[in-house]
């Protein structure tokens, strides 16, 4: 069984046909990049599977849980994270503070809990600060622990949102254009977090990303959409010398 | 090390500079006049409220037009449950603010759909409807006439006056902005700003938002409530003009100027939206005494000053009386450092 299984989804917004009857899946512990032009419905995609989006057809299902119909948060609970292309972080809190609220699902103290600073909510606390200090250094965000978010640099913006991401502990994690906007040497250094975070914390991957030679070196597996419809999957391999890929993606860039 | 961000207290001088503080304002009563002491007590009841309303707006990101009606709800319960069911204030303050809260909750509900200047038009509707009731149930709430309420008293010891009143009022004050602090560093607090920031991304890592907000109407209300229950106390007769619209935005004008979304920020902005007037009202009526032909000019120059002192310290310090005090401090250690 497939960790994670999309099956024939279909999202339209008024006449336009964001994605057509698309299927793929991802194994456990795999990686996949999603790659294709753009507005060919990446993230419609992303979005359909985290519950931004309801498709009009189709099924998201999670180790074989029917996802389709839960609301975003309620997929959170089940071990569902994502990365936004723009950003979803929280400008007004510090890194540490954006990473806690990942580990929301984790937690179950009430308004009396943390507000009396009592008990149970108070040893909580505690325990989730541990969980979310590992990550940190695991991002090598130490020194920006307490910074407001709102005033760091996109690519270490980013890597918070990853942090953030990882903080639920995820069973499935999507990734919206991690490198966007990054150098080639914060590339290569989120590259090597990523395929930690793979290998190492053997977490399901599912990414969206642009540059190709990342894309080719990353992933396990790689699915192309064009204009709302799956035009190809197969491995690296595969996809560089599949045609309906060059011609509608590879081939527009001349190199 | 607890992070900062995490802790009760930004710096270790916090505890002691809050008890003393308090201990300062808890010998007060002792010399203060009458006068000085209404303004003392209608400062705690506006930092109670203040910082209600901050948990929702500037902490949730909600903005609420409905706090004059909640601090209604909150005066009107206790003048019901203590005029007429006699009981005392150790359970009447805090269903008050239980009541304030359901009707909160209720008027929260469009929040799910609304957000901005159509949830601020939601929640107006909210004070209408609120003060239409509290005209019109006559046999509850005594119509435009209004009703009385009892002094609180503590084993037999009436506190009718401001003097007695303002020690009630401190420590529930101190109490709630400790319960707020508390709030703000853990986990239904950090829901709360998510929702602020990025309410799309606080639902996919895991926050039920609708939920959350009705929550932040719950606790904000219970606040104001708490706060409409002493100003009950103190006024000991409530009707429908001690809650116009204007009060709901002077609360706004408090949590902007204060600060939004700081305990600080409540306790300054509380202050200096009280005091402002009276502070006025004492410099104009000293200045009469020179001129008398200014009374009339000044009385009608105040409300113009209002506006202007509230513009200024928005154009010098938009984030808040609270950040400025922040910074300043930041500002005096550097030459220590």
């Amino acid at each position: 069984m497939a960790r994670l299984e999309v099956s024939a989804v279909s999202l339209r917004f008024g006449g336009v046909n964001a994605l057509r009857e698309v299927s793929f899946s991802v194994a456990d512990g795999e990686l996949v990049a999603l790659i294709g032009p753009n507005g060919a419905g990446k993230t419609s995609l992303l979005n359909c599977i985290s519950g931004v989006c309801r498709p009009q057809s189709g099924k998201v299902l999670i180790d074989g849980e029917d996802f389709t119909s839960l609301r975003p948060h309620q997929r959170a609970r089940r071990g569902l994270a994502r990365t936004f292309q723009n950003l979803g972080l929280f400008k007004g809190m510090t890194v540490l503070e954006n990473l806690l609220v990942g580990r929301h699902t984790h937690q179950k103290s009430s308004v009396l809990a943390g507000g009396l600073w009592f008990g149970r909510g108070r040893r909580e606390e505690q325990g989730q600060l541990e969980a979310v200090l590992a990550i940190i250094e695991f991002l090598e965000l130490g020194d920006l622990r307490d910074r407001l978010v709102g005033t760091l640099a996109y690519g270490l913006q980013k890597r918070v949102e990853l942090g953030r991401a990882l903080s639920l502990e995820p069973r499935v994690l999507l990734l919206d254009e991690p490198m966007a906007g990054m150098n080639s040497g914060e590339k290569d250094q989120l590259a090597r977090l990523i395929i930690e975070v793979n290998e190492r914390r053997r977490t399901t991957i599912a990414m969206i990303e642009h540059d190709m030679g990342m894309v080719m070196n990353l992933s396990h597996r790689i699915c192309v959409l064009d204009f709302g419809a799956k035009i190809a999957d197969g491995t690296p391999e595969e996809i560089r010398n599949h045609p309906g890929v060059q011609a509608a993606y590879l081939g527009q860039k001349a190199h | 090390m607890t992070p900062p961000s995490l802790r009760l207290f930004r710096t270790r001088a916090g505890l002691p500079a809050l008890m003393a503080f308090c201990l300062a304002l808890c010998s007060l009563p002792a010399f203060a006049s009458s006068y000085w002491l209404d303004v003392l007590c209608r400062i705690g009841i506006a930092t109670i409220g203040a910082m209600g309303l901050n948990i929702l707006t500037g902490s949730t990101g909600q903005i609420s037009l409905g706090n004059a009606a909640f601090l209604a709800v909150g005066a009107y319960a206790t003048a019901a449950l203590a005029g007429r069911f006699e009981l005392p204030f150790v359970v009447v303050i805090p269903l008050s603010g239980a009541i304030a809260a359901v009707t909160g909750m209720l008027f929260g509900i469009p929040s799910l759909r609304l957000r901005g200047l159509y949830l601020a038009m939601a929640t107006l509707a909210a004070h209408f409807i609120v003060i239409f009731i509290a005209v019109h149930w006559e046999s509850v709430t005594g119509g435009v006439n209004g009703l009385a309420v009892p002094a609180p008293s503590l084993f037999g010891i009436e506190l009718d006056d401001d003097r007695r009143l303002f020690l009630l009022i401190l420590p529930l004050a101190v109490l709630l902005l400790l319960f707020a602090r508390n709030l703000a560093r853990t986990r239904p607090g950090r829901a709360f700003i998510a929702i602020r920031d990025q309410d799309i991304a606080a639902e996919v890592i895991g926050i039920d938002v609708f939920r959350y907000k009705l929550i932040s109407f719950a606790v904000s209300s219970f606040y104001v409530g708490v706060a409409g229950s002493l100003l009950a106390y103190q006024a000991r007769l409530i009707s429908p003009e001690n809650f116009p619209i204007t009060l709901a935005i002077d609360y706004l004008a408090m949590i902007i100027v204060g600060g939004l979304g700081s305990v600080l920020g409540s306790v300054l902005g509380a202050t200096f939206i009280t005091v402002l007037p009276e502070a006025l009202r004492v410099g104009s009526g000293s200045l009469s005494g020179r001129y008398p032909a200014m009374v009339e000019l000044f009385a009608s120059l105040k409300m113009g000053v209002f506006g202007l002192t509230i513009i200024l310290s928005l154009a010098f310090q938009p984030q808040g009386m609270a950040a400025r005090w922040h910074s300043s401090k930041i500002w005096r250690k550097v030459p220590a450092s």
